[in-house]
Formats: C-alpha cells, sequence, structure tokens
C-alpha cells in the first residue's frame, strides 16, 4: 500500500545520505606511482632546451619619454633628465627636462585665500650619467603653451618662453633646490591659487645654459619631486603631473666583433629572431629569454655608465603590431636579464607548434624610468660558427609529447 | 500520464521524495566526479575496462541476465528479453565507487569516481509478445591515473620537482535500438543494430612545485566509431517443478565490430591544448561477445540466474597502439575474457500488491568470477565479486528504486601487476507506464 511505503521511507533517506557522503569521498584522490609498471615508459621527464637566436641587431625604434608623475594618469614617467654628456665610446647625449604641477590633494584651510610668498622647485637626484662631480649650469625656463606628454618622443621639443632664472647644480647634490623669481610668483600666484591652474600654468623647461660645459647629464625623481608654494602662514608641495624629456644622443664608436650595444635615450632597440624549428612536439612549462651583457665595456673612469635597470621584451606581429610579452631587471651579479612570463610561455608554445604569433622580437629599454643606460650585449658567433653559448637565448623546459 | 493532482498527492509522498534524493545524490556525486573520475589501472589496457550491464537486477546478481525474463526490466544483454515489456520502461543508472590498489611493494593508492551507467527506453509493441529497445552505456571505460615524482635541474638556480601524472580517459559508449518478439510460448527471439563510438586519452600532465612553471598535458586522443549487430534467443520450459516456475535458457552474441579511427595529438599547458598533429585514419577491430544463461524462476518469490561471456579479445585488431597492445611493437598483451556470473533474488511478497514494504522489496545478491581482457607478462588477472542489491518499491506500482552494491578483488599484487579491492554503489530508477493503452470509455 502506499501508505506503507510512506512509513518506511525514512530508510530511503538514509540511503540517500549514505550516497552522498560517497559522493563526498569521491573528491579525494589519493594517487601515487602504484601501477606504473603496468603503463610502461609512457611518461617524459621535463628536460631543457636551448634555443640560440637566429639573428641579434641594433634598430631604430620610437622611444617615448613623456608621460605622467601623478600617480593616476597613464603611461607613467617617473624621472625627467637634463644636461649633458661628452662620450666618445657610446655617442655624446644631452637632455632637457619639462614639466608641468598640479595641485596638491590636500591643503591646509585657507591656503587659497591667502598671497603666495615664494615658489621653490624641489627635484630629488635619483639618477647621474657621466662625471658625477660635475657642476652644471642649468636654466629654467617657462613652457610657453599647453603641451601633451602622451606618446611624446624622444625629438619632441615644446615651445619654451620666458628665461626664469640660472643654476649652479653640482650632479653630486640628491636634492636640488631651484627658487623660482619673485616676478613669476606674484604674475602666477592667482593661477596657482585658482581652478584654472592645470590650463592656465604649463610648467618648465629645465636645461643645460647654452655654451655651458656640461659632464653629466642628472635624473630627477618626479614622483617625489615638487613644487613647494608658501604664504604667510602656509607650505604646500604641489605635484609634478606632465613631464617630459627631450633627448639627442650622437652616434657610438664601432664595438667588438662580438658585441651589439643598445642605448636608452637613442631611439633603439635589440631586434631578435629566433629559429622557427629545432624543439620538435613538446609541451612547454617555462620559457626564459636570456641576455648576457659585458658589463667591462662601461668602465669610463670618472664617466660613470651603468646598465639598464630594466628592460623590455616586445614582440612583433606580421603586420608590424607590437606587443609587450615581459619585463625583466638586472640581476646585477650575473651582468644578465632574464625574460619569463605566463605571456611568453604561451608565445613561445605557438611557436614551437608552428603557430608562431610574432615573426620578431625587441627588447627595449623600459620606458620608465628614463635613464641613459648602455647595453653591451654578448652575441659571440652565430649559431654553428663556434662558442655562442652566451648568445641571446631562449631557454625552454619541455615536457616532450609521446610518440 | 498521471494526472497533475496524483502528481501534486503523490510527488510530495517521503518514499518519492526519498527516491528522487537518491538520484539526485548520486546525479550529483557524478558530478563532482566529471573533473576528478580514477579507476583501475588496468583501465589502461586495450579499449579500457569492459563494462557489463545488463539490467540493475542482473546487475545486483553477480552480472546474470542472458536469460532473465522480467516484464519490469529491460534486459540490455540479450535482446531476447524485450519480447517480454509489458510497460514502457525507462531506466537511468548512475553509480560511485572506490578502488585501493596495492602493489608488491604494499605502496597503495586510492582513487574514486562516478558516472553514468546506462539509460534505457524499452517499448512493449505488443504487450509480452513484442518490445522496442533504445538503450545508452559504456561498453568500456578508461580512468586510470597514476603518478611519478622527480626533480630536474634548470639552467639556473635549485632543482625544481615535479609530479608526471599519467592519466587515461574516455572509453566506449554503445547505442543500442533492437526488437525482441516471441515466436511460440517458449521460444523467444531478438536482434539489435549497436552503434559504439568514443574516445580514448592518454594524457600526461607534468606539474611543478616552483609556479614559475606551467602545468603542461600532452595527450593522444583516438577518436572510434563503428556499428555492428547483436542477435539473442530464450528458450522456456514452465511447470518444470511446481506451477507457475520456469526454467530458462539464454544466449546472445554480438558480432566482432570493425571501428574507423582518428588519432589526435594535442600538447599545451593547463587547460589550453593545442592540436599538434592528426594523425593517418586507422581501424579497430572490436571482437565478438558470446554470452550463454540459464535462469529458474519459482513463480514470483524467487530468481536465480547464471552466466557465462566470452571474448575472444586474443583477435582484437587495430592500427594505433593501446595500452598493453602495439602492432609496431609487437606487444599484445591482451588475451580472452571470460566472465561466470551466478545470483539470485527473493521477492517475499510475490505479485501481492497488498503487502508490507518490506515484503514487497526484491533483495539480491549473486557474485562473478572473470578473467580479464589482459594478461601483463603473461599473468592472467582475475576478479572476484559479490554483489547485491535492493529494489525498493515507490508510490508507483510499476517504479522501482534499485540500489546495489558490489564489491571485490581485481589481480594480485606481484611483478608489475597490482591487486585492486574496489567497493561499488549504484542507484538504478526504473519507471513503467502502460502506454499505447486503447480507451475503453468515450
Amino acid at each position: 500500500m502506499p501508505a506503507a511505503g510512506a512509513r518506511r521511507s525514512p530508510f530511503l533517506g538514509l540511503l540517500a545520505l549514505g550516497l552522498l557522503a560517497l559522493g563526498l569521498l569521491a573528491a579525494c584522490q589519493d594517487p601515487s606511482g602504484v601501477g606504473l609498471g603496468l603503463i610502461g615508459e609512457e611518461g617524459n621527464d621535463p628536460s631543457l632546451a636551448i634555443v640560440l637566436a637566429d639573428s641579434v641587431a641594433v634598430v631604430e625604434e620610437a622611444e617615448v619619454t613623456g608621460g605622467f608623475a601623478d600617480g593616476v594618469l597613464t603611461p607613467v614617467q617617473e624621472r625627467v633628465l637634463v644636461g649633458a654628456v661628452v662620450d666618445p665610446a657610446f655617442g655624446d647625449v644631452s637632455a632637457e627636462a619639462y614639466l608641468d604641477v598640479r595641485p596638491a590633494n590636500s591643503v591646509p584651510s585657507g591656503f587659497f585665500d591667502r598671497t603666495i610668498t615664494s615658489a621653490t622647485l624641489r627635484l630629488v637626484r635619483d639618477y647621474v650619467y657621466g662625471d658625477s662631480t660635475a657642476t652644471l649650469d642649468l636654466a629654467l625656463y617657462e613652457v610657453a603653451e599647453a603641451w601633451n606628454p602622451v606618446g611624446a618622443e624622444a625629438d619632441t621639443a615644446f615651445a619654451a618662453g620666458d628665461l626664469l632664472a640660472t643654476y649652479d647644480v653640482p650632479a653630486a647634490d640628491t636634492l636640488v633646490v631651484l627658487p623660482l623669481p619673485d616676478s613669476w610668483v606674484s604674475a602666477n600666484d592667482e593661477a596657482l591659487r585658482g581652478d584654472s591652474v592645470l590650463t592656465a600654468v604649463h610648467g618648465f623647461k629645465l636645461l643645460l645654459e647654452e655654451g655651458a660645459p656640461g659632464g653629466a647629464v642628472v635624473g630627477f625623481d618626479a614622483l617625489r619631486s615638487r613644487l613647494r608654494l608658501t604664504t604667510s602662514e602656509d607650505t604646500v608641495d604641489y605635484l609634478l603631473r606632465e613631464v617630459f624629456t627631450h633627448v639627442e644622443r650622437g652616434d657610438a664608436a664601432a664595438p667588438p666583433g662580438d658585441v651589439v650595444v643598445m642605448r636608452d635615450g637613442a631611439g633603439e632597440a635589440l631586434a631578435v629572431t629566433l629559429p622557427s624549428e629545432g624543439v620538435g612536439a613538446a609541451a612547454v612549462a617555462r620559457a626564459v629569454f636570456r641576455l648576457d651583457a659585458d658589463p667591462s665595456l662601461l668602465d669610463g673612469g670618472l664617466l660613470a655608465r651603468s646598465l639598464p635597470d630594466g628592460l623590455g621584451l616586445v614582440g612583433v606581429t606580421e603586420s608590424g603590431t607590437r606587443l609587450l610579452i615581459a619585463e625583466t631587471e638586472l640581476d646585477e651579479g650575473a651582468s644578465s636579464y632574464a625574460f619569463t612570463s605566463v605571456a611568453l610561455t604561451r608565445v613561445i608554445q605557438d611557436a614551437v607548434l608552428g603557430e608562431p604569433l610574432f615573426v620578431r622580437y625587441l627588447v627595449v629599454p623600459s620606458q620608465s624610468p628614463l635613464a641613459l643606460d648602455v647595453l653591451p650585449v654578448v652575441v659571440g658567433p652565430p649559431p654553428g660558427q663556434g662558442e655562442a653559448e652566451r648568445r641571446p637565448r631562449l631557454v625552454l623546459t619541455v615536457v616532450p609529447a609521446a610518440d | 500520464m498521471p494526472s497533475l493532482p496524483f502528481l501534486r498527492t503523490h510527488l510530495m509522498a517521503p518514499a518519492f521524495g526519498s527516491a528522487l534524493l537518491i538520484v539526485l545524490a548520486a546525479s550529483g556525486a557524478v558530478r563532482a566526479q566529471s573533473l576528478n573520475d580514477y579507476g583501475s589501472i588496468y583501465s589502461r589496457f586495450g579499449v579500457g575496462e569492459r563494462v557489463s550491464f545488463s539490467s540493475s537486477m542482473s546487475e545486483a546478481m553477480g552480472g546474470a541476465g542472458v536469460a532473465l525474463r522480467t516484464p519490469f526490466y529491460t534486459g540490455l544483454g540479450n535482446p531476447a528479453l524485450w519480447a517480454d515489456l509489458s510497460y514502457t520502461d525507462f531506466a537511468a543508472a548512475a553509480f560511485v565507487r572506490g578502488i585501493q590498489t596495492t602493489d608488491a611493494t604494499d605502496a597503495t593508492s586510492r582513487t574514486t569516481g562516478g558516472g553514468i551507467g546506462a539509460l534505457g527506453l524499452g517499448l512493449p509493441l505488443v504487450r509480452g509478445r513484442l518490445g522496442l529497445t533504445f538503450a545508452f552505456r559504456p561498453y568500456s571505460q578508461v580512468n586510470y591515473r597514476a603518478t611519478e615524482e622527480g626533480t630536474f635541474s634548470p639552467d639556473e638556480g635549485d632543482d625544481v620537482a615535479f609530479t608526471s601524472n599519467l592519466e587515461g580517459g574516455g572509453g566506449l559508449h554503445q547505442l543500442t535500438a533492437g526488437l525482441g518478439g516471441r515466436l511460440t510460448p517458449g521460444l523467444r527471439l531478438g536482434a539489435s543494430a549497436d552503434a559504439f563510438f568514443g574516445t580514448i586519452e592518454y594524457v600526461q600532465r607534468t606539474e611543478f612545485a616552483d609556479a614559475a612553471y606551467d602545468e603542461t598535458r600532452t595527450a593522444r586522443s583516438t577518436h572510434l566509431t563503428g556499428l555492428t549487430g547483436t542477435l539473442g534467443a530464450v528458450l522456456t520450459k514452465g511447470g518444470l517443478f511446481r506451477d507457475g516456475d520456469g526454467l530458462h535458457v539464454g544466449a546472445a552474441v554480438t558480432l566482432p565490430v570493425r571501428l574507423s579511427g582518428e588519432r589526435v595529438q594535442t600538447v599545451g599547458t593547463s587547460l589550453d591544448r593545442d592540436t599538434l598533429t592528426v594523425a593517418a585514419d586507422g581501424r579497430v577491430t572490436l571482437p565478438l561477445s558470446a554470452r550463454f544463461g540459464v535462469a529458474y524462476s519459482g513463480a514470483e518469490r524467487w530468481t536465480w540466474a547464471a552466466d557465462v561471456t566470452y571474448e575472444p579479445w586474443s583477435a582484437f585488431e587495430s592500427d594505433f597502439p593501446f595500452g598493453g597492445f602495439d602492432p609496431a611493437e609487437g606487444r599484445d598483451d591482451l588475451r580472452d575474457r571470460l566472465r561466470a556470473a551466478t545470483g539470485f533474488q527473493v521477492l517475499p511478497a510475490g505479485d501481492e500488491r497488498t503487502a508490507g514494504y518490506f515484503a514487497r522489496t526484491a533483495y539480491r545478491f549473486g557474485g562473478y568470477a572473470e578473467r580479464a581482457l589482459y594478461a601483463p607478462g603473461g599473468a592472467d588477472v582475475m576478479t572476484y565479486a559479490l554483489t547485491a542489491g535492493l529494489s525498493l518499491p515507490t508510490m508507483f506500482s510499476t517504479a522501482r528504486l534499485d540500489l546495489g552494491l558490489e564489491a571485490g578483488s581485481r589481480g594480485s599484487a606481484g611483478d608489475v601487476l597490482v591487486r585492486d579491492l574496489f567497493i561499488r554503489g549504484t542507484a538504478t530508477l526504473n519507471f513503467g507506464e502502460r502506454w499505447f493503452v486503447r480507451r475503453r470509455l468515450d
């Protein structure tokens, strides 16, 4: 009878709970090597595969040096450069800095109602290229009109206005204080305190005085540098916002035969092509692109040069589209760079499968912070023509596919 | 179809609610296993571990079902049995299992899994005389996993530990459509068309202890399809010892099937795999399956059955290498499969519908012994198992919820062989209904 079945149905409920418990147990797996002998030698262990670059050459590549330093807008540019260096080995270089400001995130109550009595650019130096004992004769100009740092390449120049002041700046100083003339302060007092500060004040251009000897290019940390404004009661620091550096770099001397030199600030990149074959059918667990530098070539006595702190690896498609694949920092102990990322592994996996996304790769200096470093890359002889173990190379961890 | 008030009343009944809960629980377990479904390492061999399923009744009786005549179950082991269909019968089964594997060094591993057992639909075209059946069921399952630990030395830094997971997945499915008819009161014949299809995949999944390395997968997948047929017969002699009893002798044979196949090799990281190569097409020939059975039913209260199954896997042919079979290297670990099963059922209430619930519950017990279709290193792999089950009445007189349990051992731990201790639970919902009944009153 139906009623009888209904009365005894809790029994079924217990069975259901039992099945649920079995289902939960089913989530537990404890596999091991038990039974491997039955499977045979099917498994392949991971192994290393070294793929030497087919070709390595320095090519021209537009270098964007403009950006924003307020931590809000992008692209970010953390440094501006100013000065000049005569460098027979890697080319003479000069740099001019442009910087604009924005109000602080918070100001004391009543600040905007009080007259600004002084203004001072406080620039925090974090980089020197050249003679760190040199003293730079710098000139500060107003920028004449609105300018946009987005996409601004190193050879761009913006119109300068009136000369505001000149300064003698030791390259070794870590904090450079540049007082602005009273005339500029009074002329811009209301603008600096008004809503139109972003559009009415176009910022400054800082460069080596014409005819000054130079000797060094110094870099200022744009994130920590400030325009300090003082009233009768308050001191307020405005932040740097738009920043840009105009860079000119001359020709370098020919490097040794087993080295190619890529110079930051010169619109240069290292173009690399990789062979399409050589790994075979395999799954790529990790791809590392390695570059070795020869730091001995940077030794210049008082002329301080350094390897780039950071580099980017960019893939270039057949249509010319560029995609950043990985970034890396200098391994100072080994004077080498190792690019690795999930994207690089996937890209190389596709290439191993015969479907390369990119036709070549570019090693480029990190866009930010801007620097004038030099990268002498060891290339050695071409593959098959001698010892080439330090040539730019892919180091792949692969698991070969079973036959 | 049941009327709305009927459903409203009875769907809320505790018994039916529990039955639904059980099926949902089983299906939940199945879903939980879809990404984690592992079974015996022996499923590596051939096209996988053979699955023998006739009905949930047969399954709880050791798998004996070739001569098991019943109007309530669609016995898939023999198309001649479909002549007895009295109701439109729908059956859906799900299972979960656990296996503990031990090797010669006493090392053990545990795996669990689950899946859909079978789906069947039986239609009595002429009640008790001619039945039409459609069924979908697994023919073989590949679901092994073994791991191997190791380290390798990168070009810089410390050694990196890795784990190679050697996994097999997939299997063959069988889609059946056929007729069973009564020729004379004592003779029933049946035939079906059986389509085989499925994918067998061998995967090496390599994991690294260092997160800087991606998990990699290399896989070989073999897609197979083919068509064959099954013939069956059942002879019945009634009133042998008492009124209402019956002795049944049945036999069925599924003809060899030649499958068309394609092997695809893929490599890649994580779940993202790309096709590496598509191998040339090939052929695979599965051997025939011959089944013979006897059954004796003592009126409605008890039933006994016994079967023998023979499959000459030594005749297996393939252009592709499979586990234990590689024609290019001359390796052939396959041999003829033999399976003997027996079991009995007690239904205390017989056909008394007014009896108590436990009296209307059917109790089933059985066991089987099987010589596997593989013999690694020439050593036979024997399986011995006991089965048991309950067939629980529901609020619908023609619907039953069958629960089954199977426990046994497979193989022996020695040399490269391992011993599996396994337990398997099943839940099958059999739902019967009268279709095509002419209305007597307007």
